[in-house]
């Protein structure tokens, strides 16, 4: 928008002729971690990260942190091979990132569980499992548990549990210090970060592109749910539509009191219990709403019972950017070099592969091999 | 308990019993509990069920939770959101329970 460039113009440094390398448009995670890699790679690099407002929809304030390998890709190979890649670069990512930011961001891997209510759930989970040990050669570890292995695992367990997949890649992290931290970390490395710019417009230049008054050389849409607009604008086909989860919050409990990831329940380092796993397709409306609360609650005590002790203390809804197969998208336009479009619904779990190969990919400095494992989650697969 | 940090904007405000921890107190009335644990100097209403530290009311409007007690035998109640009411039984730092 045209107020961006206003307000901006008051600053002599933002009078610059010369472009920007990189303009990311979307300060989410996804473009927060992408801006990170560059930086990082090539700390020279000229960055702006144009942001939205405080209202839009913005699923990274209302995600539930996990770092989530089980079952991603069993149908999709590339996709189970890069959530892998990015749950094995986590470590390293959040030591060096804890590190420049200071800020602790409550990473943990301490593996994951994801539970069956009955035999027939727990032969779909293992034939998920076994798919994905064999499209990432063994890569990805697991085990599964019988009731009472479970049990052992995780005391505490509702008697409706018959089994569960235990994988120790996953882990949780607090996404909003995450996300946080990445900012802070990316203004110390010289990024420019301009929040309430929303781009409705983009003007492709003889050279490079006209980004809401600003000029770059390259263009990453990280916008989320906005992708499929911005998209079209650079002859690119990018297919997300919003999937509702929504997230109840309890009081602080003593620590230990679910001490593993999973996707219907987490504990975090403060004590919450956070409680989701819900989908609903409910375009762009993302209030709670009580039916969706009840369910969740009911499935969360039918897996812990003595959750219901609880007292729960918010909750919200939130928005996914969801493609039609729920893998990511890593596009460049075939119109307009320069211009690449990112969408996933894993920010959180894809944060360390997007600050580190994926940006290698944007730089075109990526080894073969990587480079095909990327552009096989190309829009491609969309295409009849 | 410390010295109280707070004092009433009245002078010789109508008093109200109440009973925090056992013990029988005048304040004055209309007070949240809140309000009446500050002036009798109960700094912690809680202990974080995490990190054991003592808490205290920060937020006074229901959101942040780090006021709980129990009230009448019943745990976990917000003080800032009670209003006291005669000879009402206020328990703080009921660790697992507050």
């Amino acid at each position: 928008m045209d107020t961006c460039k206003n307000v901006l113009s008051l600053i002599p440094a933002y009078n610059q002729l010369e472009p920007y390398d990189w303009i990311i448009v979307g300060g989410g995670l996804v473009g927060a971690s992408i801006a990170y890699g560059l930086i990082q790679k090539q700390p020279q690099l000229r960055i702006l990260v144009l942001d939205g407002a405080d209202t839009d929809h913005r699923a990274s304030v209302g995600n539930f942190g996990l770092i989530w390998v089980q079952g991603k890709g069993h149908n999709f190979p590339a996709y189970a091979n890069w959530s892998l890649q990015g749950a094995d670069l986590w470590p390293q990512f959040a030591r060096q990132l804890i590190h420049e930011s200071q800020i602790d961001i409550a990473y943990q891997r301490q593996g994951g569980l994801e539970f069956a209510l009955s035999q027939q759930h727990l032969s779909v989970l293992s034939e998920e499992m076994a798919a994905m040990a064999h499209h990432t050669q063994g890569g990805f570890q697991y085990t599964l548990l019988d009731r009472d292995a479970a049990l052992a695992l995780q005391p505490g367990l509702g008697e409706s549990v018959v089994g569960a997949v235990y994988s120790p890649q996953d882990g949780q992290v607090n996404p909003l210090y995450l996300l946080s931290a990445l900012h802070k970390a990316n203004q110390l490395h010289g990024v420019e970060y301009q929040s309430r710019c929303t781009v409705e417009n983009i003007e492709v230049l003889t050279q490079g592109f006209n980004v809401a008054g600003f000029a770059a050389k390259q263009i990453v849409l990280c916008a989320g749910l906005d992708n499929q607009r911005l998209g079209k604008q650079l002859a690119m086909h990018l297919p997300v539509s919003p999937v509702k989860g929504q997230i109840l919050i309890t009081e602080r409990a003593a620590a230990g009191t679910f001490t593993y990831a999973s996707p219907q329940l987490r504990q975090t380092a403060e004590g919450t219990i956070q409680i989701g796993g819900s989908h609903e397709h409910t375009g762009l409306d993302d209030r709670s709403s009580l039916e969706v609360m009840q369910a969740i609650a009911d499935d969360v005590v039918a897996l812990m019972p003595e959750l219901a002790r609880l007292q729960l203390v918010r909750s919200w809804g939130a928005l996914r950017v969801m493609s039609p197969d729920g893998g990511p998208i890593y596009q460049h336009s075939d119109k307009y070099k320069g211009a690449f479009g990112v969408c996933c619904h894993s920010g959180v779990t894809l944060a360390a592969a997007h600050a580190g190969p994926l940006t290698n990919w944007l730089l075109n400095t990526l080894d073969r091999d990587q480079k095909i494992l990327i552009e096989a989650m190309n829009n491609d697969r969309f295409s009849v | 308990m410390t010295d109280s940090l707070f004092r009433s904007l009245i002078k010789d405000p109508p008093q109200c019993p109440i009973v925090v921890n056992g013990v029988e107190h005048q304040v004055p009335v209309q007070l949240s509990v809140a309000a009446a644990l500050l002036y009798l100097g109960h700094l912690a209403t809680r202990q974080h069920p995490v990190s054991g530290e003592p808490r205290a009311p920060f937020c006074h409007m229901g959101v942040c939770f780090e006021c709980l007690v129990s009230i009448d035998g019943q745990h976990k109640q917000r003080a800032c959101l009670r209003q006291i009411t005669p000879y009402m039984c206020i328990e703080t730092l009921m660790a697992g329970l507050n």
